[in-house]
């Protein structure tokens, strides 16, 4: 407000590009709401982040408390590790097989509790439980379901016949991948579930009664109506899942530890195996990166399908 | 008038469209059944194992209720006097202080920040946010060697301190995200009001909004919560000592030492499992809101 | 009370220009409105008097003070919002009470406040109500108040009808004309709603594209629009404007289109055509001042259209006529008038009531 008098006649001042340091001293209140955040935030994530990718060009030996800088040969070494194409292929089976069961369970069990009709309430509560359990829980409980000998899989389906030998779930390289995605599945097709509901919810009551009007039937008001509607649920759905899924730790860690034979080693419990339990840091950080880069380019897609929210930020501006 | 009796079958009675909707209904239900088939059998199924005397493993082991019930499995893994029991008052009591205070202490420093993130336009606003949201994006593990570094070195390992610091790494972005999300959702014109009728910024916000989003707090710090008493590899590795461990952690070892007590294993598992199934069942209405705000509305 | 000056207030964002150079000068007990169409800047300009946003350049004085810099608490203001804003976890009361609370004002003189402005609005048996209980013209009275139990200097309002039923919002258009007589208010208001600013205010400043295009009582916008932004915002149905040229033959200023051909009579009329600036003009003239000229009437200094529908409204029937690519609505008070779509019809121009605007500038030759 320096240059009243000078602005008085003059056409709409010259949009002078403030500097950074003016505009942070102008909005110096907004850093007090966000101050301690960021510090928690830089404390437990920021630094982590640059001390991995450090650690990750250094050997670490377990026995000594020093280290030696060795360049890439820590990248080197995931590359033509053993396991490394192993790990790969099990950890995209893992992810997707699991996003894509629970998906199509959740989204059947969505369109079933998607209805006006008595003790809804009641199955859509139930349903929703095997979300809420913890992981360490479910993957006991179904360590026990699974049993080979004593599981209650395992002897029902002898009981009626299918099977006449147990089934070592866990046990048997073969049968191991599908198991833990059958758990995982389980534990995850509520959230999908809970999601689309809220979606199907969220779609216009008009635009069914008007594709009604223009002769749609069920079947292609779910088409025509339904899917397009759900659209951006679904994106944003299907994100989530796929990154929970690929970055889950304690399910397959506590019900295989990895095994048998590496058989159901995932990146995220390769790296805990060889980082923690081996307490070979650097060459677990060289791993980290890697997850890192391939993290980042989701999480471009994943950040900007969760702003495409309201900012009302620009309504409420001072 | 005809008086002839005529034979009728009662689903002809009702009119074609009638019938469709009972064929439908019919279906629905069928299909909710089977879903909740397999929600809920392995839950049955682990109640059921928990109060199964330990022998009836062997001699019963695909009868969904025993024939001779029993509490003796509960009372084995809590009773303090016993080997396997004796750490769980321990167990229990550190699961609750860290939850509670993790969700308390997210949601305390969460809200202000996501009320900034809603209402103001600040330099480093986009990047701080991007930091936020990312974070979902990572898996704790990666950085639980540096954790481990960094808390040894502030001589936080072991500590309810450390933990809980270590819990924020999830819960605060978390909590950031779902407040903005609550935030968002209310009219600025309230704060321009209050800003008129005699509150500062920071009263506005203090005095109007943040009683109007008590839900979403509430919602939010219940979220936090049932993550942080879950939660497994960070307290396996940051709260190693035994008398620092949690529920969690405290059953992977009681299985480790008792790997064939599956009865006491069920039976320790509904007990983690019933503080998280109750709280759900009371409070389903805002951890669904929690859950899918924002993405729904987007 | 207190009068409010605005001075050359400029606000930008980034490249845009919300508001441009508006000035303004609000007398003490005066009702003022802003007028004009969805971003048009109305609203920028009065949430820069609140204080709720910064002013890029110029002065606003509130009773003689310069507020540029005050918080929206400091101003002694106080604001009625379009979706009201009352906070919706407190009962009706503690609405009224908390501007009140705020100023460290004490019980006793609080209470008594509340009731009073309680009383003057109709709503003491809604104390104890929370907001989402009450009808909207209910909450609009509850907003109102808690404007009012400050006895601030200014009251700025923000589309407050906009958000009621069309005949809830005549009842409370006079309701908040009286009140504001009644209290010696000074009113800013803000509306998109014509007929609104014409009913309640003393001046009115239609704005468009960020700039005031015309400040006067509402007979000056009405009678003699500055331009054919104002003429064609005020009235309704809004004046008619048609694209015409001047010509000059005989010795007489005509004006001439693809259709149309007339031959003003008037003086004043001729004298305006005379010093257009340049031959392109707008013609200017409302609805009743170009009746219809039916059977019986002389058929000469009339303009031929053709009949595109009629309205029937109950006193005054509407009809709107092609004049060949243009479009005209005139009236007639004949309740049972009716034509078909394509009938030819004569039109009679009132001559006095003709306005010509420059086509360039849109500003109008008149003056």
């Amino acid at each position: 407000m320096a240059n009243i008098s000078a602005e008085l006649a003059s056409p709409i001042p010259v949009e002078r590009s403030p500097t950074l340091i003016s505009q942070i001293i102008k909005n110096r209140y907004a850093y007090f709401y966000v101050g301690p955040a960021l510090f928690v935030m830089a404390l437990v994530l920021v630094y982590p982040l640059i001390y991995t990718i450090v650690l990750s060009f250094y050997d670490t030996p377990a026995n000594r408390p020093d280290r030696v800088f060795i360049g890439i040969r820590n990248y080197l070494e995931v590359f033509n590790h053993q396991l490394f194409w192993l790990v790969m292929r099990n950890t995209i089976t893992w992810t997707l097989g699991s996003t894509v069961t629970s998906f199509i369970l959740g989204f059947a069990a969505a369109l079933l509790v998607n209805n006006r009709l008595p003790f809804i309430g009641l199955f859509k509560a139930v349903l929703i439980i095997p979300y809420v359990l913890g992981q360490v829980t479910t993957a006991y409980l179904w360590r026990w379901l699974l049993h080979p000998d004593l599981g209650f899989v395992s002897l029902y389906l002898q009981q009626i016949g299918w099977v006449t030998e147990p089934i070592p779930f866990l046990q048997d390289s073969s049968l191991v991948m599908a198991s833990l995605v059958l758990v995982n599945t389980w534990k995850t097709f509520p959230f999908v579930m809970i999601m689309l509901l809220a979606g199907l919810q969220a779609v216009p009551q008009d635009l069914y009664k008007a594709a009604r009007v223009d002769g749609a039937n069920s079947f292609q008001q779910f088409i025509e109506i339904t899917i397009p509607q759900l659209m951006p649920v679904i994106l944003v759905t299907t994100v989530l899942t796929v990154i929970g899924n690929f970055n889950s730790f304690t399910i397959p860690w506590v019900m295989t530890g990895g095994g048998p034979a590496n058989q159901s080693e995932i990146i995220i419990t390769w790296i805990y195996g060889t980082g923690i339990r081996n307490l070979r840091y650097g060459f677990a950080s060289a791993i980290s990166v890697i997850l890192f880069v391939i993290l980042s380019i989701f999480s471009f897609y994943y950040v900007r399908i969760l702003t495409k929210g309201t900012d009302r930020s620009l309504e409420f501006q001072q | 008038m005809t008086s002839i009796p005529i034979q009728v079958n009662p689903a002809a009675i009702l009119k074609p469209k009638k019938r469709r909707t009972l064929l439908k209904t019919t279906l629905i239900y069928v299909g909710l059944m089977l879903f909740a088939l397999f929600a809920a059998l392995p839950m049955v199924w682990m109640v059921s194992t928990a109060i199964k005397p330990r022998t009836a493993v062997f001699q019963e082991p695909t009868n969904i209720i025993p024939n001779n019930p029993t509490m003796d499995n509960f009372i084995r893994v809590t009773q303090p006097l016993t080997p396997s029991g004796r750490y769980f008052g321990t167990y229990f009591l550190n699961s609750t202080i860290v939850s509670v205070a993790s969700a308390a202490l997210s949601v305390v420093v969460a809200a202000p920040a996501a009320y900034a993130f809603s209402r103001f336009r600040f330099p480093g606003k986009g990047a701080a946010y991007f930091a936020v949201l990312a974070r979902n994006m990572f898996p704790l593990i990666v950085f639980l060697i540096p954790l481990f570094t960094l808390m040894t070195s502030l001589r936080l390992t072991n500590t309810y301190g450390g933990l809980i610091l270590a819990y924020l790494t999830f819960t605060l972005p978390l909590s950031i995200w779902l407040l903005k999300g609550f935030f968002d959702g209310i009219p600025p014109e309230l704060e321009r009001a209050a800003r008129i009728d005699g509150c500062t910024r920071f009263g506005a916000f203090f005095r109007i909004i943040l009683p109007l989003t008590t839900p979403g707090l509430a919602a939010t710090a219940i979220y936090s919560f049932v993550q942080a008493w879950n939660e497994f590899p960070y307290a396996l590795n940051l709260a190693f000592s035994t008398n620092m461990r949690t529920l969690p952690v405290g059953m992977t070892f009681f299985f480790s030492e008792n790997s064939s007590d599956w009865t006491g294993l069920m039976a320790t598992a509904v007990i983690i499992s019933v503080p998280v199934v109750i709280i759900f069942m009371f409070l389903q209405r805002y951890f669904v809101s929690a859950l899918t705000q924002g993405a729904v509305k987007a | 009370m207190a009068e409010v000056i605005i001075d050359n207030v400029v606000k930008t964002y980034g490249s845009t220009i919300a508001v441009n150079h508006v000035s303004l000068t609000v007398n003490d007990n005066e009702f003022v409105t802003l007028l004009g169409p969805s971003g048009c800047g109305k609203t920028t300009t009065l949430n820069m008097t609140a204080g709720l946003i910064e002013i890029t350049s110029g002065i606003i004085r509130i009773g003689g003070k310069v507020v540029n810099d005050l918080d929206p608490k400091d101003r002694d203001i106080a604001m009625v919002f379009q979706n009201y804003a009352l906070y919706p976890h407190k009962t009706v009361y503690q609405n009224l009470e908390f501007p009140l609370r705020m100023r460290g004002i004490d019980k006793a003189e609080r209470d008594q406040r509340v009731r009073n402005a309680a009383e003057i609005l109709n709503i003491s048996m809604l104390l104890d109500r929370k907001p989402r209980q009450l009808s909207g013209g209910q909450q609009q009275r509850v907003a109102l108040g808690r404007a009012m139990v400050r006895n601030p200097a200014v009251f700025l309002m923000d589309e407050p009808l906009s958000n009621l039923d069309a005949k809830l919002r005549v009842h409370m258009r006079s309701e908040l004309k009286h009140l504001q007589l009644r209290l010696g208010a000074t009113v800013i208001y803000v509306t998109h709603d014509q007929l609104e600013a014409m009913t309640m205010s003393d001046k009115i400043a239609v704005m468009s594209q960020g700039k005031v295009q015309q400040y006067g009582t509402p007979t000056d916008v009405f009678h003699h629009p500055a331009n054919t932004f104002v003429a064609s915002f005020i009235g309704s149905p809004p004046m008619n404007l048609i694209n015409a040229s001047v010509v000059h033959e005989n010795g007489q200023y005509g004006l001439k289109n693809s259709n149309l051909h007339y031959i003003p009579q008037s003086a004043r009329v001729q004298a305006v055509l005379a010093r257009a600036p340049s031959q392109d003009v707008v013609v200017g003239i409302r609805h009743t001042a170009m009746p219809l000229a039916l059977n019986g009437h002389a058929k000469e200094n009339t303009i031929m259209g053709e009949i595109y529908t009629v309205e029937p409204t109950g006193d005054t029937t509407f009809v709107h006529i092609k004049l060949g690519d243009q479009h005209v609505i005139s009236s007639t008070p004949d309740a049972s008038y009716m034509a078909r779509t394509g009938d030819a019809i004569a039109l009679k121009l009132d001559e006095d009531h003709l306005h010509i605007f420059d086509a360039e500038s849109t500003t109008s030759l008149i003056h």
